[in-house]
Parts: structure tokens; sequence; C-alpha cells
């Protein structure tokens, strides 16, 4: 089966540069991807959680035709990367691979399900090129899955060109096994007028890094970059962004949110830039964490860098426990002490989940979420 | 002739002349174009305090080697290991290279040009009071409005005065000697306490610590030394003014402060520099040591040459602080007004290492023309129950870039450990810039550690309030600044707070007003 042997030894030192100083992928470099994987296609169906959408399948990067439905405007090439990439500092490795590309409208989310799987560790590359022409509107959803316990790389890289007055929607979640390593990255352009959101949840894998570079070339772009993390034992997020306003009249807003158990780690690095002459921009940055155990670790870097005098920008980052007084307010009404502290953490959680609009990626992510959730038994029960 | 006529008979025009601030108000012009000019204009203010005193030097030769370190250390007479202590430093430095992580752009030091030492020819024999030191000495202290002499006594600050290198007087030294404090250049204390700073020189900031600190180990010229004995509170404020003379002198302070038990002490640091082309370099270290329910303010007001309009000349300020709350109910306040030096470079840092401790951070920085600040604070909470506090002003104008990095650790033993970050900037013009990079690293889940920031203009809804209102641009610009900045300057020592409005003025007023 398709497998990528890339040079590894980039991995080794990585966490010597600045911006992956709280995240060690060092272990990587003694990893053998040579070797060919065997790879079991009967998971897929299960997978194909909107039947109704299109719906495209990759498994270790390589485009399966036989489980997907393409529609107008999806089209899959091989070996073509875009240029959006280049802009940014990413020390990501790049590489081919089976490359779908969307454009049109699509109002019905597109599905992209990339699965990495196989008995000994892949390494392998995604790459997704979508472009909304001008007015045009599309809708997708990425979801990255490590089915099998190996120390698999996967490096999922998404180009976004959002032309005057349209409008993109990603919502990439990351799932499956803890034990894979997740090196995706994100890079937008935007144009007059136009609207991106992005939402990253990030639910499995042992070190996620979601990069998102945004690049706001035009006057009057709205911007909404957010993501949401559970994550428990050995897990690591590194949510690392870069928007850049480029041109006045910009509106950007991050929000990531998450809650860590056991010895778990999250990482967040956030800058804003606003170049001169960029005013009236108005960017918010915020990163949120509850900690569920003495054990678990909270690093964040919420950074501005600004050269504009008529601007607007604030960052915030606050880390602490289940706040008492909520706490209070719950069991003065008579709910017990755990079932309290679940409930407000799935409420902190869910928060970022609310935002999706399509129902079947929502309550999917739910679920998993309720599994990854110390006491989501407890909830789930409330729900049926 | 008809021109003539028409404007002294326009009465709107002759009102806006009369107005301080150009009658901006009454302007039929675009008032945002107007406004920005005017701002321009207004911080174009010179350095009122350049001259040079012409005093013969007596001075190392440019460059460092070991002898360079062995001349200082005979110069100052000093016992074998603290000569074998600035050796090792020197040692370390050079497998070190010069850190390029902080926002700033700048020529690096030629060390080989940099004259180690230099001494005012006239003290090299150290004058036992005032009398004994050089008036001209005392002139230039008189221009920089040091409140030496009879000065010192209506202020009520002991001053010890550095200039350049050798400590020229030091007032109150009685009056502290009552009560057990000990406050003296760190060359004497050397010699007459051997034991103390042997026992806590470089236990904070180690000769190892970063590059400017090492080759700060390696060189310190002279510095502040001062000992606050058990249960004592210092009577008065602490005051020592640097002030750096004689060209090329990079100057290489070292400061200790130790506070024992249930002692408190306030210190005030306070420099002016003279007008110079080239750069100058500044490595300071100050080492701070709190023990249990001792309490330490540190303030800071910097004003060192910036610099001329386009960037030429200007001190490079390249300072290690670092106060070490050793003991349970410790206090530590670092307060600093940085309003000069071409490129500062600075993090005052608290290691709360006690239970209970306390590390405030109180900052305004300003950065004109091209001036360049990379400055924070670190917060280290170790211990359980620590808090700390961090408050950044940082303000831009011209061309000027300011930058705060800051960094809150919360290691996994500080139970129940608070920290409160607020950095707000402030723009002013649109070729300036403001930077905010915050370090948070949180490993304890009882913690609680919050960030926010801002960054803003001078709004024109503002100034406009303050027009119609009577008052002028410049005096309502200096007000919001004022207003800006007052949660740090309320931190400020009574005639620090004073002095610190007046700096922050002049960097930002007009000629005119």
């Amino acid at each position: 089966m398709m497998t990528m042997n890339i040079d590894n030894s980039i991995f080794k030192t990585l966490h010597k540069n600045e911006a992956w100083m709280y995240t060690n992928v060092s272990a990587l470099s003694n990893v053998d991807f040579s070797t060919t994987t065997e790879v079991d296609f009967t998971e897929i169906k299960k997978y194909d959680i909107a039947q109704d959408n299109p719906f495209v399948v990759f498994v270790n990067g390589a485009f399966q035709e036989g489980y997907s439905r393409l529609e107008e405007g999806i089209s899959i090439n091989s070996d073509t990367v875009g240029d959006i990439g280049s802009r940014s500092d990413s020390l990501i490795p790049r590489g081919d691979s089976d490359t779908v590309t969307i454009t049109g409208n699509q109002n019905k989310t597109v599905h992209i399900l990339q699965i990495i799987t196989g008995d000994t560790p892949a390494s392998c590359f995604g790459n997704v090129l979508v472009h909304a022409a001008q007015d045009e509107s599309i809708s997708l959803a990425e979801t990255h899955i490590a089915v099998t316990d190996q120390n698999h790389v996967f490096m999922p890289c998404t180009e976004v060109v959002a032309e005057q007055k349209s409008n993109v929607t990603i919502v990439r979640s990351i799932r499956g096994s803890k034990e894979a390593y997740h090196l995706g990255s994100l890079h937008v352009t935007q144009h007059e007028s136009s609207t991106v959101q992005t939402h990253t949840i990030t639910l499995g894998g042992k070190r996620v890094r979601n990069e998102v570079y945004a690049y706001l070339d035009g006057e009057h772009c709205e911007s909404n970059f957010d993501g949401m993390y559970m994550l428990g034992k050995d897990q690591l997020v590194d949510n690392h962004l870069r928007v850049e306003h480029n041109e006045p009249n910009g509106n950007s807003r991050e929000f990531y949110k998450g809650v860590l158990d056991e010895n778990a780690r999250s990482v967040f690095t956030g800058r804003i830039y606003v170049k001169e002459d960029a005013h009236q921009t108005d960017a918010k940055q915020t990163n949120q964490n509850i900690l569920l155990s003495d054990d678990a670790d909270v690093s964040a870097r919420p950074q501005l860098e600004i050269y504009a005098d008529d601007v607007l920008c604030t960052h915030g980052a606050t880390t602490g426990e289940i706040d008492e007084e909520a706490m209070l307010y719950l069991r003065t009404r008579g709910i017990p002490k755990d079932a309290a502290r679940t409930l407000l953490i799935y409420a902190f959680l869910n928060e970022s989940l609310d935002e999706l609009t399509d129902d079947s990626f929502r309550s999917v992510l739910v679920e998993e979420l309720l599994s990854n959730l110390p006491g989501g038994e407890f909830i789930r029960a409330l729900y049926l | 002739m008809n021109k003539q006529i028409n404007t002294t008979n326009d009465p709107k025009k002759e009102a806006a002349e009369a107005l301080p601030g150009g009658g901006m108000l009454l302007s039929s012009s675009n008032p945002v174009e107007e406004d920005t000019a005017l701002l321009k204009e207004t911080f174009k203010e010179k350095y009122k305090w350049g001259f040079v005193t012409d005093i013969e030097a007596d001075s190392a030769p440019p460059g460092l080697d070991e002898s360079t370190i062995a001349f200082i250390s005979a110069k100052k007479d000093e016992p074998e290991w603290l000569l074998e202590w600035r050796l090792n430093a020197y040692r370390h430095w050079l497998t070190m290279e010069e850190p390029d992580w902080a926002h700033l752009k700048y020529n690096k030091p030629n060390y080989d040009e940099i004259i180690f030492y230099s001494a005012p020819k006239s003290l090299a024999d150290g004058p036992k009071s005032l009398d004994e030191v050089d008036p001209e000495l005392l002139e230039t202290y008189k221009k920089l409005g040091i409140p030496l002499a009879e000065h010192a006594a209506l202020a009520g600050v002991a001053v010890d005065a550095v200039f350049d290198s050798v400590s020229v007087g030091t007032t109150f030294k009685d009056k502290l000697e009552e009560v057990g404090i000990i406050f003296c250049p760190i060359s004497e204390a050397v010699h007459s306490h051997p034991e103390l700073v042997k026992k806590y020189l470089g236990t904070i900031v180690p000769y190892s610590d970063n590059y400017y600190a090492t080759l700060n180990s390696a060189v310190f010229t002279d510095g502040s030394f001062v000992y606050i004995p058990k249960g004592v509170k210092c009577p008065m404020d602490l005051s020592t003014y640097f002030r750096i003379n004689a060209k090329s002198s990079g100057q290489f302070e070292r400061t200790l402060i130790i506070a024992e038990e249930g002692a408190s002490v306030s210190y005030l640091e306070g420099c002016t520099a003279p007008m110079r082309d080239e750069n100058q370099l500044h490595a300071a270290v100050v080492e701070l040591i709190a023990l249990d329910d001792a309490d330490i303010k540190y303030s800071t007001v910097q004003n060192w040459y910036p610099g001329d309009e386009n960037g030429v000349g200007g001190i490079y300020n390249f300072v290690t602080k670092r106060g070490k709350c050793q003991g349970d109910r410790s206090r530590i306040t670092w307060t600093q007004v940085e309003t000069g030096s071409a490129v500062t470079w600075k993090y005052p840092s608290c290691i709360l290492l006690g239970d209970d401790s306390v590390g405030e951070f109180y900052s305004v920085a300003l950065t004109n023309n091209y001036q360049q600040a990379d400055t924070g604070t670190k917060m280290i909470h170790i211990g359980k129950n620590t808090r700390s506090t961090i408050i950044s002003k940082g303000i831009s104008a011209g061309q000027g870039q300011n930058i705060y990095r800051g960094l809150v650790r919360i290691q996994k033993g500080a139970e129940n450990a608070r920290n409160y970050t607020q950095c707000d900037s402030m723009l002013m013009g649109d070729r300036c810039g403001a930077h905010t990079f915050p370090y948070i690293e949180v490993k304890n889940k009882t913690a609680k550690a919050e960030h926010e920031a801002s960054t803003s203009k001078i709004g024109e809804d503002q100034l406009f309030y303050c027009n119609q209102r009577g008052i002028s641009t410049e005096d309502a610009i200096n007000m919001i600044v004022n207003g800006f900045c007052k949660e740090v300057f309320r931190e400020l020592p009574m005639e620090f707070a004073v002095e610190a409005r007046r700096l922050l003025e002049v960097s930002l007023e007009s000629s005119v007003g």
C-alpha cells in the first residue's frame, strides 16, 4: 500500500526552533516508515457520517475512488501542491499526495476523510486545495483519523483562496488513535469582503500540531478561527496561528479552548500581525484552558505584532480549574459533585461544537467528545 | 499687502495662533491630518540633558582579554576569589553567542572597541567627603537635579552616586549605620563585608546566566551594595544615580541588595546620560534577595540618551535584573519607567520560591523616534500561594518599536498560585509598532493565570473632548498619557513619581509647551 518514505531527520531538531519550543516530536526521527503496511479497508464505511453529502476518501494519502462520491467542482489530481503554503515559515515538511481541489458553490458540506492506517508506522501527506471564486460559498469537513495504534505521522496541508465576497467554512477534526502524530497546516488567503471560518477539533493523536496561517489581503475580511480540544493521557496539542492583517478594516477572531486530563498538554501560540496602514483592524485572540489533573500542563503565547495605530487588538489567556462558584450553584440545586463537574466541562467544550451548523458532523463529534470526557456517560444518559 | 491685511483680520486664524496647540480646533482643513502632524511635532522633543563633563579618565585600553580583567581587579584591589570568579565568567563568555531572539534591530556592539574600565582620574584615591569631590562633578549633578549635598537632606534621600564606574559620594551613611544598614559601593563592600558579598554575589544571576550578564560578571566596575539586617525597616529611600560619561566607556554596574528576615527597603535608581554619537553599551546586573517576610521595592527611572531623531547614537541598555523571594511571605516589587536608550533589552524578574511570596512588576516604556524596547518580566512561581501581578504600559511614537515580552511560569508545586497580567499599548503615529509576546506556562491545576492585553491610540474624540474644554492638545496628550500610566506611577515613591511624570512630559511635549 502507498506510503511515503520521508527524510525523518528533520523531526529530530524541530523543537530547537522558537516556534516549536514546547512540542518535541524528535521520537519520529527514530521511526522506520519504509516498510509496506497492510491496510484494512472495511473501516471506511464506519466514517461515512453524512451519506447525502459529497465524500472524498483517502487512505494513507491515496485517493479511493470506489468509496468516494464526487460532485461537480470536486476534482482529484496527483502531485499538486498550492503555493499559499510557501508564504509561511512553517517547518512541517510538504510533499506530494493525491490532491483534492474544490471549487464552485458547495453548500452541502464536502466530507474529506483521511484515514491513516497500517500495522507498521505510516507517513503520508494530504493536500487539499479550496478555491472559492467571487460570491461563492464552500463548506468543508475534514476528518483525520488514525485507526491503528502506530507511530503514524500524517501531514495534511489545506490551502484556501477566498475571492471577493466568498465564504469558506472548514471543520477539521483530529480523531482516532492516541499514538499517531498529526502535523497539519491550513493556509488561507482572503480577498476583499470574504469570510472564512475554521474549526479545529482535536480529540485524538499523541502529538497534534494545528497550524493556521491566514493572510487578509483585502479590505473588510471576516475571519474566525476557533479550536477545541479534550485530551487525556500522554496527549499533546499545539495550536499555532498567525493571522496577518495586510489591508484595512479586517476583522479576525481566534478562540481556542480546551480541557486537559491526566498528563495532557496544550500549547497555544497565536500571532496577530497588523501591517502598516492596515487601519481599523479589529483582532481578538483568546485561549482558555481547564486543568482536571495535577499533571496537566498548559503553555500559551498569545502574541500581538502591530505596526498601525488605528487598530483594536486584544488577546487573553486563562488557565485554571473549574469555576468554584458555578460548582456551588449546581451543588446547591442538588446536583451531585461529579455530575456538576461533568456538566460544566461539557458546557465549556460544547460551546465550540454548537458553532457547527451541520448536524451530522456535530453529533459525531459530540459522541466522540463524550467518550473522551470523564463522566461522559452521565451526559449521554441525559440526552437519551 | 492684501494678504497681510487678510491674515491679521481673520479672527479665526488669530485665535488659532494664540492657542498653544496650533489651533486644530478652529482649523477648517482635515482635522485628522493636522492632528497627526501635530503629534509628530509634539514628539520631536530634544534631549535636554545632553552635555559632557571634561574629566581626564584613567582608562583601560579598548578591548577585552584576561589582562583587562586583571587590570580592573587590580585597580580595585580585589581578593583572589573575585578575580577567579571574573575570569571564570570571561572564559564562559567566550563560549557564548550574542542572543538575537529579541524583536530588535541594531548593530551589535564591537567589543574590541569598548573601554571596559574608566575612572575619573581626580577621584582615583576616593574622596572621603563631599568637599573632596571634584566641583565639576558636583556641577554635573546639579544640572541633573540630583538631590546630593543640601538637596539630599531636603529630599531625605541618601545618594550613592556613580560617575563613570567609581562612587563619588555617599550621604546619610551614618544615619543608616545606626540601624545597621550597609549601603556602600560594591567595590567597598568586597573589602569591608567580604563574607556577605561572597555568600550572595552571583547566587541570583550566576556568571553563566546570559551573554550580557556573563560579560558584566567578568568586567563589572562598580555598583551598590545594600544589606538590611533582620527586622529593620530602612528609614529612607535609598537612591543611586548612574551616569555614563567619558567616551566609549561601557558601564557595567552590579547591584546586590539583601533584605534579611522582616527587613524592608525601597531602592531608587535613576539615570540620564550625555549626548553622544556612537552607541554605548550598558550591561548591568541587579540581584535582589528577600528572606522571610522581607520586602524589597526597586524603582527605576531610565532616561539615557535615546539617539537623535534619525536613530543615530544612543545607549544600548542590556540589563539583567532578578530578584528571589527566598523566604516565606516575602515580596519584591519592580517598578520601571523607561524613556531613554536607543535599544532596551531588560526583563526584571522574580523567583517566587517562598510560600505566600509576592512578585510585582509595574512598567511604563516609551519609545520615540527610532528607539526600540524589548522589555518585560519573568515570574517563576515555585512556592505555594505565590502571587504575581504584571502591569505593563507601552507607548510608541515616531518610528519607535515597543515590545512587551513576559514569562509567567507556574511550577507543579505552586499550589494556588495566582498571576494577573495586563499589558496595554498605546500607539501615536502610524509608523511605530507595539508588540506583545507573553509566554504563559502552567503546570498546576489549582493555579490561575490570567493575561489581558489591548492596543489603542489616543482617540480623536478624547482630544476633541479636552480641546472643547479649553485644554490644549499637548496638555491633553500629556493628561491622557499620564492617565494611561497612572497604575504604574502610583507604585513609584513620591519623588520618583514626580520625576517620572516630568520625564514623560519632556519626552512628549513640544518646545512650545
